[in-house]
């Protein structure tokens, strides 16, 4: 159910603390009030299923990057999709990587979108905004 | 006559009798009123009691029948178990109706139940020992019937009422007992039993009350309503029950006499009538004697009521009279008055009234009589209750006699209705008791008439049914009274006007029809008369329905014209009603005990055997014929197992058959041989729901009739086909026949009975066909017989000669068939032919033969010759006939003859010499054969010149001698060589071969080449070998292995071919072998280098694949990880920008800007090289691609580009297509696309043109563009990755584009290359395969 008095999280699964200040930056920048909580590997991102079971709200949406320490990106996404609570969690994979084959594992494992992140910084921007204004604001969400 | 008239003298005495007479009167109808209301109301309440009554027993009746149903399948199947009961009881017992539960105590000892649950106690229950139900128990077997108990409380709670119905096996045997098997007991439950009949209705009008637990009737304990009830003259009808009765009584509710207000109010109204009155008489008449005297004062209070009242004297002269009275003798007062009746009605009747006068003064009070009187004034009749009164002046002398009559009619009806009414209910009653009680439907129909009479007063009944033989509604049960009214009743079942009276109406429309007075009604017309005459007034008939169907009619007189109103035919409607319902009850009982007992006798009389076997083989029924032709007596074997007593019949086809009809349920026949008894058995097998029914009938007669049908039919056969004689005939109108065997067998065709004509004439040809049909014409038109010999052939083509005789067949003097016979002469009229024709052959055997022949006397004397050529002879022949041989051949030659002639005569036979004889063309030699010819004494001398025989055999031996050198030669020879028989013996071989395969001479003969010299292995190689030279009758280079003696191998090359004999078989092979052993060692050791290499470029390729694995991975993480550094780079050089543009000069921001320039330059090269890489990985798929399709939808892409730079792109693609992989293709097209629009030259917009061309098997696409150009010399440079040829200012770019394309296009199988001079534009052609 969607806490009216709390907003549900965005959850950022990146390792790269470049990126990830870039991403948060980006994010925020939309002046959102929607709490971002960070995942900097595969296992820290597993990590909040349990938290999850114990009645944290589930994020609005899980931003994946794949090439991840420890755990990677894509395994994350198939233990995700197979528990649960979190097999309709929506998960956008954002990374470097245009590869098809990681934009077709990526699919088979169910996410619910794939973005290649851009070099260039005002593009990455402008993907960032596009991510949360359809994520936060536009799409009904599972409960 | 008033003088004779006494009057009273003092008004008290006329206001008392004023009073009196009032009084009476008011008594009088008091009494009649109340009466009448009582009998109101009971007719009221026995009508609804009667529904009451019809309904519970309707209830009940049906619970019976249920039960009944059961007993039935029960009587049929004794073995039945728990689960069957079980089954059959679960549709007996629901909530429809009011069974509680059903058990069965087969032998008395309950073991079966229904439903188990809750009455799981009853089990076991031994009904010949329980205290309370052994009694009813044992009575319903002893009687056989049905009994009904109770009510009484259930263990289970709540009331139930049991059923016990006996059970019977019927008898197998006829006139024995049907075997007990059991009771079978049914509880129903009371409460629901009272509630579908009706009797807990609140709304009901009436109190009941039942008596009679366990069937004792009237007298019996009240099990339901209220006891006091039979306190209160309650209406009462009995209800008759299997082994008793019920009493079933109702009053009204509240009690009888509810509706007597009108009696009070009569109670009342006549006192104060008679006070007033006497009053009235008192004070007139003591206000003036002269009036009270007058006895028309009386009148007016007489006036007021509507009875019959009049006063005589004690002579029986009236005396005054009311005008109700006047009414009645049609006369005034004035007029009757001082009359007597005898003035006015016979004189009998007179009398009876005078007697009633006198003895109304004989008793001194009241007198009270009914009787008929009829008016004058309207001539109708009426009953009356008369009271005669005498009055009495005050010392009692009489005055006279009062007399007041009530028309009573009215209330006679009613007593009269109510009497009916309880006949009819005594019939329903007695009916339905029969019907209960009967099993027969005929008796049951005439017990219905009978009580219809008996009880139920009609003068006559009848039922007829409905007979479609005779199509008239036939009597078939009467009682009565009936003259030979039924012999004339003749009502048929069409519509006619006999069919329209009651009992025709009523069998038509379904519904009643009534005539209530035969005398008037029209519809009665064809039988009044002798109705009439039988006292028959009214006629009621009603249907009788069956299953819906009417079947008959039940009809009733009675000698009460209008006797039926509504409430009777009710009744009657109900008992016509269960009249067919018993009948369609008993008919279905009786039609499947009807059909049991036919089926049971049809089966002990049938002249077929019959035994029925269950599921497991065993006799269930044996009829006595199965008993005979099986040899066994029936009852032994009912229970026996068939193939126990049976075990001739196991593995015959009659098991296989019974086996065949029991798995497959399908009807089976089949003949079979009993052994045991020496019959033949025709078996019908039936499968049926419990088994097999095996009809089976004795054919031993039939099948030994047929064998010796057949064995004199086969003589037949034999005879005419060693005469090769056969019959046939043919119809001349159809052409239809038929022929025997034989004559079938003559054409060279199968056996069959019919033919046609044509068939028969097919065989014959030309002459022979003219020839058969010209007198087959001539037989059927002048009936002239006809014997021919023709030449036929048959279908098979066999040439045969028959001799056909035809014989005409006449009927009425025309010709209608032909019969005949044909005889296969074939073989005799060769032999004539042959005969005559070997003289005219022996003639020509001679010409033929190149011998001379001499025809010589003992003594050598030429009596004839013969010779094919003249030129032969040594002599002409009129120079040697006549003379002797030794006389005309030269010296030497006579005097070999001469020897030879002795040697003949000593020695017999044939002798044969030869001899030279000098010809004119040369020297010959000729070869002599003399021999006497048989029973002569003649010589013959066959002569043969052998001149080139002998000339061939020198010739033979030449070449003899030529061929031993040659195999001396290949014997010697260092080749070995070999010639091998089909057989495996080996025939020529040379030393050389015995070398190689390391035999000597005296061995090799028992070697066999295919087995002994060719090891397995390479048997197959050497027969296909031998096969292909067989078939292409070449000879054939193969290789193989020898064993040799010792064991070991030898590789050898054979050069084989075959020497086929005379006849094109193969006679022998022969081969030339080489030991090939150094050249299957050389070979072998390239093979093994092969194989090394082989294995090494594997090794290299894994490698190789391995490396390129690593350099992928290598190539991905680099680039990806690239990436990354570069967004952070240009992040944070953006946001210095942003946030820090205070902070930063001129030159600062332009280094950020050139910072994240090349930022930017470095993504696009990372991608390219990324797309570089991918083209190098990606898995490729060939299909048919469309190249203009492809090129339209390239451009459609780049449609933004197009109108930026006002470019034109001219497309000449259409059909043209390319087997390529589709995204590979669309890579390398689309680079090529941005590379012509790149190039352009300054200021000029891009001009590109698209054109292809296909050739045999690949497809050839250019791309030109009209921009700057290249130097030919650089045209490899700018395929090569990182190869640019501008700068990246002027021209921004990679440089990786075309390495993509010309990877993408190699790796598709494809070419491209470029034409170009700087200035001129560049043309890139791309060649894919189509």
């Amino acid at each position: 159910m969607i806490d009216n008095t709390g907003l549900r999280p965005i959850l950022l699964v990146e390792d790269n603390p470049m990126d990830l200040d870039l991403t948060l930056r980006a994010l925020r920048g939309r002046k959102l009030s929607n709490p971002i909580e960070v995942a900097r590997d595969g296992q820290e991102a597993l990590d909040w299923i349990p938290r999850w079971e114990a009645g944290e709200p589930l994020p609005l949406v899980m931003l994946l990057d794949l090439k991840l320490p420890r755990i990677d990106g894509l395994e994350v996404l198939r233990q995700l999709r197979a528990h649960p609570l979190t097999q309709s969690l929506p998960v956008v994979v954002l990374t470097s990587s245009g590869e098809d084959r990681d934009v077709d594992t990526a699919y088979r494992l169910h996410a619910n979108s794939y973005i290649v992140k851009p070099v260039n910084f005002d593009k990455f921007m402008e993907v960032a905004a596009q991510i949360e204004l359809y994520w936060c604001l536009l799409n009904h969400p599972p409960s | 006559m008033q003088e004779h008239v006494s009057r009273p003298k003092s008004p008290w005495l006329a206001a008392l009798l004023a009073m009196l007479l009032v009084l009476v009167t008011e008594q009088l109808i008091e009494r009649l009123a109340q009466g009448r209301a009582l009998e109101q109301e009971r007719v009221s309440v026995l009508t609804n009691l009667s529904a009451v009554r019809a309904r519970l027993l309707g209830v009940i009746n049906a619970h019976l029948l249920l039960v009944h149903g059961l007993t039935a399948v029960i009587s049929a199947h004794p073995d039945i178990d728990q689960a069957e009961f079980a089954r059959i009881a679960q549709g007996l017992v629901d909530a429809r109706h009011a069974l509680r539960n059903i058990a069965g105590a087969p032998d008395l000892v309950v073991s079966l139940m229904y439903p188990i649950a809750d009455n799981e106690a009853a089990i076991g229950l031994d009904y010949r020992t329980h205290s309370t139900q052994s009694q009813t128990a044992l009575r319903a077997m002893r009687t056989g019937r049905p009994i009904l108990d109770g009510p009484l409380p259930l263990l289970q709670g709540g009331i139930g009422i049991i059923l016990r119905e006996p059970v019977f096996i019927p008898a197998s045997e006829p006139d024995t007992q049907p075997r007990p098997w059991g009771l079978i007991s049914a509880v129903i439950d009371a409460d629901t039993l009272y509630r579908q009949a009706g009797l807990l209705d609140e709304h009901s009008q009436l109190q009941l009350m039942l008596r009679g637990t366990d069937g004792t009737g009237a007298a019996g304990p009240v099990f339901f309503g209220d006891p006091r009830i039979a306190d209160q003259q309650p209406v009462t009808l009995d209800i008759d029950l299997p082994g008793g009765s019920w009493q079933l009584a109702a009053i009204p509710k509240g009690g009888w006499g509810q509706s007597s207000l009108m009696l009070w109010l009569i109670r009342l109204a006549g006192l104060v009538i008679a006070l007033s009155a006497g009053v009235m008489t008192y004070l007139l008449l003591r206000r003036s004697l002269d009036l009270a005297r007058t006895q028309g004062r009386l009148r007016t209070l007489l006036n007021t009521i509507p009875d019959l009242i009049w006063l005589k004297d004690p002579s029986g002269v009236y005396l005054a009279c009311n005008p109700r009275f006047e009414q009645l003798y049609g006369a005034s007062e004035a007029e009757i008055l001082g009359k007597r009746d005898a003035d006015f009605v016979p004189a009998e009747v007179a009398d009876l009234y005078r007697a009633k006068d006198r003895a109304a003064i004989a008793a001194a009070g009241p007198v009270v009589n009914e009787e008929w009187r009829t008016f004058a004034n309207d001539s109708h009749r009426s009953l009356f209750e008369t009271i005669n009164t005498p009055v009495l002046d005050p010392q009692g002398r009489v005055l006279g006699v009062l007399g007041i009559a009530r028309d009573i009619s009215a209330h006679k009806e009613a007593e009269e209705r109510i009497r009916g009414l309880n006949r009819i209910h005594a019939v329903l009653t007695g009916i339905n008791g029969a019907i209960i009680r009967m099993r027969d439907p005929e008796r049951l129909l005439w017990e219905a008439c009978r009580i219809a009479v008996e009880i139920g007063g009609f003068r006559m009944a009848w039922l007829g049914m409905a007979d479609p033989e005779s199509s008239l509604l036939r009597p078939v049960a009467h009682a009565g009274e009936t003259g030979d009214y039924l012999e004339q009743l003749r009502i048929p079942l069409a519509d006619t006007p006999r069919s329209k009276g009651p009992a025709g109406l009523a069998l038509r429309q379904a519904q009643h029809c009534v005539c209530n007075d035969i005398a008037q009604d029209p519809r009665m017309t064809p039988w009044r008369e002798a109705a009439l005459a039988l006292d028959y007034r009214a006629i009621a008939a009603f249907p009788i329905m069956v299953s819906d169907q009417v079947r008959g009619t039940l009809s009733l007189y009675t000698d009460q014209v209008g006797f039926f109103d509504a409430a009777e035919l009710d009744l009657l409607d109900q008992l016509s009603t269960d009249i067919g319902f018993a009948l369609q009850l008993l008919e279905s009982d009786q039609a499947s005990e009807t059909l049991n007992r036919r089926l049971g006798d049809l089966l002990e009389t049938m002249s077929d055997g019959f035994v029925s076997l269950n599921h497991d083989w065993r006799f269930q029924y044996v009829n006595p014929q199965a008993g005979i032709l099986l040899g066994r007596d029936p009852a032994e074997l009912v229970g026996t197992q068939l193939w126990s007593e049976f075990p001739d019949g196991i593995d015959r086809p009659i098991q296989a058959a019974l086996r065949k009809a029991m798995s497959t349920g399908e009807m089976t026949r089949v003949e079979d041989y009993l052994e045991t008894q020496s019959r033949w058995l025709e078996n019908r097998i039936y499968p049926t729901r419990d088994g097999l029914s095996v009809f089976f009938s004795d054919i031993t007669e039939r099948k030994v009739a047929e064998q010796a049908l057949r064995q004199q039919r086969d003589l037949l056969d034999r005879t005419s086909r060693l005469a090769q004689v056969g019959g046939w005939g043919f119809d001349v109108a159809t052409g239809e026949g038929a022929w025997t065997d034989e004559t079938a067998r003559i054409h060279d065709l199968g056996p069959s009975q019919r033919v046609t004509v044509a068939e028969g004439l097919a065989v014959f040809s030309g002459p022979s066909r003219l020839a058969i049909e010209q007198a087959i014409g001539d037989a059927i038109e002048n009936g002239r017989p006809y014997e021919l010999e023709l030449e036929m052939t048959t279908v098979k083509g066999a040439r045969k000669w028959v001799r056909t005789i035809g014989l005409p067949v006449k009927e009425n003097g025309r010709v209608v068939r032909l019969e005949g016979a044909i005889q296969d002469i074939t073989s005799r009229t060769l032999a004539e032919r042959e005969a005559r024709e070997r003289g005219a052959m022996l003639d020509l055997v001679f010409q033929v033969l190149p011998d001379l022949f001499f025809l010589m006397d003992e003594d050598g004397t030429i009596r004839d010759y013969r010779a094919s050529r003249d030129g032969d002879l040594y002599a002409e022949p009129e120079q040697f006939l006549g003379r002797r041989m030794q006389d005309v051949l030269p010296p030497a030659i006579a005097e070999i003859f001469e020897r030879n002639f002795v040697l003949l005569e000593r020695e017999g036979g044939l002798v044969t010499y030869e001899y030279d004889l000098e010809m004119p063309d040369g020297a010959r030699r000729f070869e002599a054969r003399l021999s006497h010819i048989p029973e002569t004494t003649r010589l013959i001398a066959v002569v043969r010149d052998i001149s080139e025989r002998v000339r061939a055999q020198a010739a033979l031996e030449a070449q003899r001698r030529e061929t031993d050198v040659l195999a001396t030669l290949l014997e010697r020879s260092s080749q070995p060589m070999a010639v091998g028989y089909l057989d495996g013996r080996l025939g020529l071989y040379n030393q050389a071969f015995l070398d190689l395969i390391g035999y000597d001479r005296t061995e090799v003969g028992g070697a066999n080449w295919l087995q002994d010299l060719t090891p397995p292995e390479w048997r197959e190689t050497e027969r296909a070998a031998l096969e292909s030279i067989h078939r292409d009758g070449q000879p054939l280079r193969y290789e193989k292995e020898y064993t040799r003696k010792d064991g070991s191998r030898v590789p050898v090359e054979l050069y084989a071919h075959e020497m086929l004999s005379a006849l094109g078989e193969v006679d022998y092979y022969y081969a030339f072998v080489t030991d090939i052993t150094e050249r299957k060692q050389r070979q072998e050791a390239v093979q093994r280098m092969n194989t090394e290499l082989e294995e090494r470029v594997q090794a290299r390729t894994a490698e190789l694949a391995a490396i390129n694995k690593e350099l992928e991975t290598f190539t991905y993480s680099v680039s990806h990880d690239l990436k990354a550094p570069l967004r952070g780079i240009d992040g944070y050089s953006r946001l210095l920008l942003e946030d820090h543009l205070d902070q930063l000069n001129e030159e600062g921001q332009l280094f950020l800007r050139n910072v994240r320039q090349g930022v930017e330059q470095m993504g696009e090269l990372i991608e390219d090289l990324l797309a570089y890489s991918r083209m190098e990985r990606r898995g490729l798929v060939e299909v048919p691609v469309d190249l203009g399709e492809l090129m339209t939808k390239l451009l459609a892409e780049r449609e933004d580009v197009l109108r930026a730079t006002g470019a034109k792109v001219q497309i000449d693609l259409a059909g043209l297509t390319a087997r390529a992989d589709p995204h590979g293709l669309a890579i390398a097209m689309r680079n090529l696309l941005d590379n012509a629009l790149k190039f352009h030259r300054p200021g000029e917009p891009p001009l590109i043109e698209m054109s292809g061309r296909a050739a045999a098997d690949v497809v050839e696409v250019s791309i030109r563009d009209h921009g700057i150009g290249f130097d030919m010399r650089f045209h490899d440079r700018i395929f090569d990755i990182f190869q640019r040829l501008q700068r990246a200012e002027d021209y921004p770019g990679t440089g990786i584009g075309l390495a993509i394309v010309r990877k993408a296009v190699l790796r598709m199988g494809g070419r491209i290359w470029a034409e170009s001079a700087p200035g001129q534009g560049a043309t890139f052609h791309l060649e894919l395969t189509r």
